[in-house]
């Protein structure tokens, strides 16, 4: 009976897990498809607009879900009170350090929004379009990788771990 | 000492199944390098079993002929 329940919390598990591997590479997608369009929305504000960051920033915060609306509007409290001696590219990387708990990227990701941090706010309307719009087309590279890898992966782990389950039981008992 | 014996051989069984749907799944994703390293493994963890089954065998040869 013990020993029932036990295989029966190890195939649990181990399941438990496959999903969990599996939904990462969702969420992962959908944190993608917002962030691009964050990122779309911030250039028409600065396009049209003419918004300075940290207003367009609460702007686009407080429209968008965790973590990364939380990560625009702390990113813009802290920008509305700041010292002059802090410079963007620091606050922005603090936040993005602090976002990047929450979310699911990979590396290769947040080293895109790594680098636009060191160019925004540094220079005139054109060119920040510019390095936006190269920023954006590289998520867009990313997601579409993404949107691959969901394909291919999510299902293999779904599966995977309920076999590892099995297989561990098998063994164990 | 006999139902041991039928354990290890279902529990055989059992791993070579999972193994073979595993190498399934995984080749059907495209990954038959991984594929190829789950199957090397579950021969080798096979490979221990039988060896341990072997092991008592030559045990009770040895002692049947009483070698030791």
């Amino acid at each position: 009976m013990l020993k029932l329940l036990g295989a029966l919390i190890v195939i649990v598990a181990s399941t438990a897990y496959g999903f969990y591997r599996a939904m990462i590479y969702g969420k992962r997608l959908e944190q993608l498809k917002q962030l691009i369009y964050s990122l779309k929305r911030l250039k028409t504000d600065i396009q049209f607009g003419l918004t300075p960051l940290p207003e367009a920033f609460l702007h686009i915060g407080s429209q968008m879900s965790a973590p990364f609306g939380q990560f625009y509007i702390r990113l813009s409290e802290r920008l509305i009170h700041s010292n002059s001696e802090v410079s963007f590219t620091a606050i922005w990387n603090d936040e993005l350090n602090n976002a990047s708990y929450d979310s699911y990227l990979t590396k290769q990701q947040y080293d895109i929004l790594l680098q636009l941090g060191t160019v925004l706010g540094t220079s005139d309307v054109e060119d920040q379009q510019q390095h936006l719009q190269t920023a954006i087309e590289r998520l867009i590279l990313e997601e579409s990788v993404a949107s691959e890898e969901q394909v291919k992966y999510a299902s293999l782990w779904r599966s995977l771990g309920a076999l590892l389950g099995v297989a561990l039981v098998i063994l164990l008992i | 000492m006999s139902s041991f014996e039928i354990g290890t051989i279902f529990q055989i069984a059992g791993l070579g199944i999972i193994i073979a749907i595993f190498a399934a799944v995984l080749k059907q994703m495209n990954r038959e390098d991984y594929a190829h390293w789950v199957t090397l493994a579950g021969v080798v963890i096979i490979l221990f079993m039988v060896i341990r089954a072997l092991a008592d065998l030559f045990q009770e040869i040895k002692s049947m002929f009483l070698f030791q």
